[in-house]
């Protein structure tokens, strides 16, 4: 190694072993290459300074503060809030409540949809050869034509209803069966995560 | 009478360095399966150094020591996700720097908006512990004139002897940045280490 801008090379790529002697060599006569050499050495050397007094102590506490606080966040999440509560916050009381603001609003229209709906299933299903069916969606109707624009739109309210709660209900089901086949909990973590 | 079974440890003296990073993995190990005392010994192992990198990089002895024990926090609750890729230390000093850099990059935040002195870079930090204390204090002092960035990629790069790849992965940054500053960082130490020399002899 002949002049210093290879020796800062040598020192950028590291100090490779190969090219070591030589580095050294030009450094015992150069003294600006062996002040950067002491330079890097100083830079190498371990940075540590002593931590202030009762450190390990503080550490302690801020780590028993975070477990203390992950033990009561997991505890809300395995105690859930009572059913009036969560019920609410589902997605299908806000569908119902929807379905409910649509009745109040267009109950007529509604009604007159339903009842094309229920005459294309009707219609659809005489002709796949379900007649019973047909019968009892028939039967159904009937009665409820002869009452009044506002019974009818309770009827279809009560019925949405009825249908939106056991669609939840199924669900909900459906959520436990998962959750029992593979150990995961909504809203806890996965299960890798969990505790 | 026949003579007792000498201890294995005895018998074959084992080399202290490998007796001493098998006892850091039992800790890790036991720490990870959450016991405190375990951790508590691994901070107690490992306080100075992260404490130290806290320092170099924040220039602030309150925030250093808060980053260090915030790192401590954090280590503890993903240790168990620790997987033993690297060793406790290594991780534990990616951690400490990440946070470190995050505080001076608040801190800057903030005094910009308070539109205040650069307070936390005004403070000087002590010299580490080092062989000759008076070449430690001077580096410290040409270190503490780097950018945050710069302090960071240089403490990582020499004093854990991480590849770039590892330090851009740790910071957050392009490895072309990293590069960029530790070429930068070199370029203004070497510099300022010459300018030195006729002072200091």
């Amino acid at each position: 190694m002949h002049d210093c801008t290879a020796f800062e090379r040598w020192l950028d790529d590291g100090r490779p072993a190969l090219q070591a002697e030589a580095a050294h060599a030009h450094a015992s006569g150069c003294a600006r290459c062996a002040s950067l050499l002491v330079l890097e050495d100083a830079l190498a050397a371990p940075f540590a300074a002593p931590a202030p007094r009762g450190f390990a102590d503080a550490v302690m506490l801020r780590v028993r503060d975070a477990e203390h606080r992950r033990a009561i966040a997991r505890a809300r999440i395995e105690a859930p809030a009572p059913w009036w509560v969560s019920a609410p916050a589902e997605p299908a009381a806000a569908l119902a409540l929807v379905g409910a603001s649509l009745l109040l609003w267009r109950a007529a229209d509604v009604w007159r949809g339903a009842v094309a709906l229920a005459g294309t299933c009707s219609a659809w299903a005489a002709g796949a050869g379900f007649t019973g069916l047909t019968a009892a969606l028939g039967g159904a109707f009937a009665p409820a034509r002869a009452l009044g624009a506002t019974a009818q739109s309770t009827l279809l309210f009560v019925a949405g209803t009825a249908t939106l709660a056991a669609a939840w209900g199924l669900y909900a089901a459906a959520d436990r069966v998962v959750a029992r086949a593979s150990g995961f909990v909504r809203g806890a973590g996965t299960p890798a995560t969990r505790r | 009478m026949p003579e007792p079974a000498a201890h294995p440890a005895a018998a074959t003296p084992p080399d202290s360095t490998a007796r001493q990073e098998a006892a850091a993995r039992e800790l890790v190990e036991r720490a990870r399966h959450r016991d405190e005392e375990a951790f508590r010994m691994l901070v107690e192992l490992h306080r100075d150094r992260a404490y130290g990198l806290a320092l170099r990089i924040t220039r602030s002895r309150a925030d250093a020591e808060d980053v260090a024990q915030e790192a401590f926090v954090r280590a503890w609750e993903a240790l168990p996700g620790f997987r033993g890729e690297s060793t406790f230390g290594t991780w534990l000093h990616r951690i400490v720097a990440r946070r470190a850099l995050d505080r001076v990059d608040s801190l800057r935040r903030r005094q910009r908006r308070e539109l205040d002195l650069d307070d936390a870079a005004a403070e000087p930090a002590p010299a580490p512990a080092a062989r000759d204390p008076l070449l430690a204090a001077r580096l410290e002092r040409l270190v503490g004139d780097l950018s945050a960035p710069q302090r960071a990629v240089v403490s990582l790069f020499y004093g854990q002897d991480q590849p770039v790849e590892a330090i851009a992965a740790t910071l957050g940054l392009p490895e072309n940045t990293v590069k960029t500053h530790l070429a930068r960082a070199r370029a203004a130490l070497r510099e300022a280490w010459l300018a030195g020399d006729g002072e200091t002899t």
